[in-house]
């Protein structure tokens, strides 16, 4: 399937101006683009974990893979991130039952995929997997730095 | 024909802004404060002051203005251990600071600290009540986050997030 299926539900949804609308829409926009990144990662053979620690990682390599523009797209996955836990766990949060901040989180879910997309191409991609595996190496050279014993 | 004071819409005086042209009038009205239009007109009327320049004058009393609206800033005092723990008062500052640089329009800013239920991971989150249209304050947040990831090194940027509220 592909994830980019969530903005086709979430503009629907978005058609009735609802509390319980306006939270899915956070909840399907955040899945969209957390998926588009998933996937992207996983066909350039980087094993993301399944479950909830897969979200972190996510966003991890892509704000480390030395491109400013994907930086800046997995800040806002960041930011979408805090939004969907609002929008799936605190029901006194109003923020997330407003149609105009629903439209906000579908914006940003659009943004973040249109900019993954943009360098899903060579020589592109090829340039953001080099980075991301050079963050990946440096990462595990440094976990096998043993600790100082005061 | 002489141009009056009802010929300057007020949409002229809220697109105008320049700090140096309050500065300007403040000097031409010899520090008397504008507290009535009958004063400014009056004033307008005595001071043969050419209308492009009395234009420019409105420009800085605009941003003077602008300048004085009160920004409600909530700080939890968890938050402030929160970032203290974490060595992140001083990107807490600079958050705050952005946030007034690039949402013109934000009226408050609540910092809370937040967990994700799924995960151990804890931020702060920077709840922004901002008035505007969507795609204007979709603006601001792209500028903030372009300058948030540039001054802000990681992981310590992804540990203050935004939350828009628009009101």
């Amino acid at each position: 399937m592909d994830p980019r299926d969530y903005l086709h539900i979430a503009r629907n949804i978005l058609k009735v101006d609802k509390a319980a609308n306006c939270r899915t829409v956070f909840n399907r926009s955040y899945y969209a683009a957390y998926n588009v990144g998933f996937v992207y990662l996983e066909n350039a053979g980087i094993h993301i974990e399944m479950g909830p620690g897969g979200h972190g990682k996510v966003r991890d390599y892509f704000q480390n893979c030395g491109i400013q523009d994907l930086k800046e797209a997995y800040q806002k996955l960041s930011n979408l991130h805090s939004n969907r836990i609002f929008a799936d766990y605190h029901l006194n949060k109003k923020n997330v039952e407003k149609i105009d901040n629903a439209k906000m989180a579908l914006g940003q879910a659009e943004s973040i995929i249109k900019t993954t997309d943009s360098y899903s191409s060579e020589p592109k991609r090829k340039i953001v997997v080099k980075g991301i595996n050079r963050y990946k190496q440096i990462i595990e050279s440094a976990s096998k730095i043993p600790k100082s014993v005061n | 024909m002489s141009q009056t004071l009802a010929d300057i819409s007020l949409s002229t005086i809220n697109s105008i802004i320049t700090k140096q042209a309050y500065d300007q009038i403040t000097d031409l009205t010899k520090g008397n404060k504008w507290t009535n239009i009958e004063f400014l007109e009056t004033w307008l009327r005595n001071s043969r002051v050419p209308l492009r320049h009395f234009h420019d004058m409105l420009k800085g009393l605009a941003t003077q203005m602008s300048e004085e609206k009160p920004i409600e800033i909530d700080r939890e005092i968890e938050v402030i251990l929160f970032c203290a723990d974490q060595s992140l008062i001083k990107y807490l500052n600079l958050a705050e600071e952005l946030i007034k640089e690039h949402f013109t329009t934000v009226q408050k800013i609540n910092f809370s600290v937040e967990y994700d239920p799924e995960t151990p991971d804890k931020w702060v989150i920077a709840d922004v009540a901002v008035a505007g249209e969507i795609d204007q304050v979709l603006e601001w947040e792209n500028g903030f986050i372009k300058d948030w990831v540039t001054f802000v090194p990681y992981p310590e940027r992804d540990k203050i997030r935004l939350s828009c509220d628009i009101i």
